[in-house]
């Protein structure tokens, strides 16, 4: 790497922790929906690879950090990850001290990284090898990965029976797109990650389910007071967690950057059982599982993320399909047929460092962020930033990048995907991972059936 | 004052009416900007390639649909209350801990044999004292 990419690396870091340590404020902000979306653009924009890939290290990192803070101090989950740790987090909220939840959850999330970063590498060289195998059978791979991952959804043999029907519908319309040479995987992308917020415009309009979504009035949120534990800007998280802490942290986080394949969420949940059947003593359960399970996470983030695009080059886990999707279908940068994505273009060291790079720039600036201004920026956001103005803003980049792609047909298409993508994660549980799956066998899948 | 209609989208509670122009806004104003700007940069740079004509457009889109954001955010007030300092009700910390099935003689016990961080960590946050046999015999007289 040359002085000039590492420059490059270095400011994608930065502004994909600035942008996403604000992102984490708001809470209920799904992963995918806001990561895939940035980091296609800037994908698109001609971003170099180890800038495309720092700015993604740091993005992640840096809304894992941060969504910790509605999660400890308003005790609404900051998104769909932190679901686990609210039983917790209320806990202490209740008593008084979120802020206590707040340091140890982000404390966790920090040293997590740092030792999740170098495992999941090393496991993903080790797995090399295989990675030829894998390439070659792609397609078949893909296949076995979207009932898998079908079935492990919520939807289970609902998800795995509208695998076949999703997979006709989308490969249609990507036809459909082709008689009028068009080219519209983006816009079929960016339909199944926006798809959530579809359903929820649908189920309004329609007068037979708008009574789901209807609420009396705004919602209330309490905010913790403030409260300041230590002294300085950046404290020592092996201060703020006890050698204990320390311990199952480091376990924790090292077991779970080595998995690729599981469901973060039920990492999450089996990690802070497993500390809590530990310790002992109500506060010592609570803070240890906090700052374990958000560890838990944080290291399945990276781990999911860097062994599939490390070994293999194939979107092989929840995480490939979910925020990291753009790193292996961004057409005509990187594209499904022919294989080619962000693995065939980067060295195992530069992922290591870009890595690195992502981690360290999210640390310095969503930590100590996090740490010292934690309560003033919630009320920021509480006060000024609407949810309208969120879904503004949303509507309109999705608009842009499928018009972009293919047209005035790219934005009817991103918008029907997010139509029935969103029902049927709705109401079926058939999530968009399983979507993305489904989108990445259906190529193959529906050549072997049907022969074309 | 007419009557307002809350919903819950995305996640967070909205204003029915203005989500609706919010969504108009971020149509109008991010293709706006994508399809002038096309406009613009292709008339000012005109040798450029058409990827990155369409490339630099699809900035200038963005640029519109944060703007879009802006205005938003401007026009549209969260449909959120706050409530903290004085509104702020802090519960019986006791009940909280009976509400979540804490046997307080048993984590009395454990305390003594604790790790002193811990403790010095309780007591900073003021609930050492809560956790101590002294406080519960105290209670039960």
């Amino acid at each position: 790497m040359d002085l000039n990419m590492i420059v490059w690396a270095f400011g994608a870091a930065a502004l994909g922790g600035i942008i996403f340590t604000f992102m984490g404020l708001i809470s209920g902000t799904d992963e995918t929906a806001t990561i895939a979306p940035f980091t296609l653009l800037i994908i698109l924009l001609g971003f170099p690879p180890v800038a495309i890939f720092s700015f993604f290290m740091a993005a992640v990192v840096s809304k894992h950090m941060t969504h910790a803070i509605p999660t400890a101090l308003m005790g609404v989950p900051g998104d769909t990850m932190a679901v686990p740790l609210l039983d917790d987090s209320n806990a202490l909220r209740r008593l008084g001290v979120p802020h206590i939840a707040l340091r140890k959850m982000i404390s966790g999330a920090i040293l997590g990284a740092v030792i999740a970063l170098p495992i999941s590498v090393g496991f993903a060289t080790l797995l090399v090898p295989f990675g030829d195998v894998a390439k070659a059978w792609a397609g078949p791979i893909f296949v076995v990965a979207a009932i898998i991952i079908a079935y492990t959804s919520k939807g289970k043999w609902a998800s795995i029976l509208a695998l076949l029907p999703f997979a006709v519908f989308m490969q249609g319309m990507i036809k459909m797109a082709a008689a009028g040479n068009q080219k519209i995987s983006i816009c079929i992308f960016l339909g199944i990650a926006i798809g959530p917020m579809f359903a929820d415009l649908v189920t309004y309009l329609s007068p037979k389910t708008r009574n789901n979504l209807l609420v009396k009035g705004p919602r209330e949120f309490w905010l913790a007071p403030e409260m300041k534990g230590w002294k300085g800007w950046f404290p020592n998280p092996l201060k703020i967690l006890t050698p204990r802490q320390v311990k199952y942290t480091s376990i924790a986080s090292f077991i779970s950057g080595l998995t690729f394949t599981f469901s973060p969420v039920g990492m999450t949940v089996m990690a802070g059982e497993a500390v809590k059947t530990r310790t002992a003593g109500f506060y010592q359960k609570h803070t240890g599982s906090l700052a374990v399970m958000n560890a838990t996470t944080e290291a399945t983030y990276i781990g999911e993320t860097l062994i599939p695009l490390v070994a293999f080059g194939l979107p092989l886990s929840p995480m490939a399909v979910g925020p990291a999707a753009p790193l292996y279908n961004a057409p005509p940068v990187f594209t499904v047929e022919p294989l080619h994505n962000l693995h065939h273009v980067m060295s195992t060291g530069q992922f290591f460092l870009c890595g690195l790079l992502g981690v360290i720039v999210a640390s310095i600036i969503a930590y100590p962020f996090a740490m010292n201004y934690a309560r003033r920026a919630s009320m920021m956001v509480l006060k000024y930033v609407s949810q309208e103005a969120i879904i503004s803003m949303f509507v309109g980049l999705i608009t842009v990048i499928a018009y972009y792609e293919a047209g005035a047909i790219g934005i009817a298409i991103a918008g029907t995907i997010a139509v029935f993508g969103g029902i049927l994660n709705k109401y079926f549980g058939i999530h968009t991972g399983v979507q993305f799956m489904t989108f990445y066998a259906s190529a193959w899948g529906i050549k072997a059936l049907f022969g074309f | 004052m007419q009557k307002r209609t809350y919903a819950e989208i995305w996640g967070d509670v909205v204003d029915i009416k203005h989500l609706s122009y919010a969504i108009i806004i971020g149509l109008v104003v991010s293709v706006t900007f994508y399809i002038v700007g096309l406009k613009i940069i292709h008339s000012v740079m005109p040798d450029l390639s058409e990827s990155l004509n369409k490339a630099y457009g699809l900035l200038i889109g963005i640029v519109g649909s944060l703007l879009s954001a802006v205005i938003s955010a401007k026009l549209f007030k969260p449909q959120r209350i706050v409530n903290e300092g004085e509104g702020y009700v802090e519960e019986d910390r006791y009940a909280v801990l009976k509400d979540l099935g804490v046997d307080l003689k048993k984590e009395a016990e454990l305390l003594k044999t604790a790790d002193p961080q811990v403790i010095a960590e309780m007591k900073e946050l003021g609930i050492y004292d809560l956790f101590t046999e002294k406080t519960e015999q105290k209670r039960q007289v």
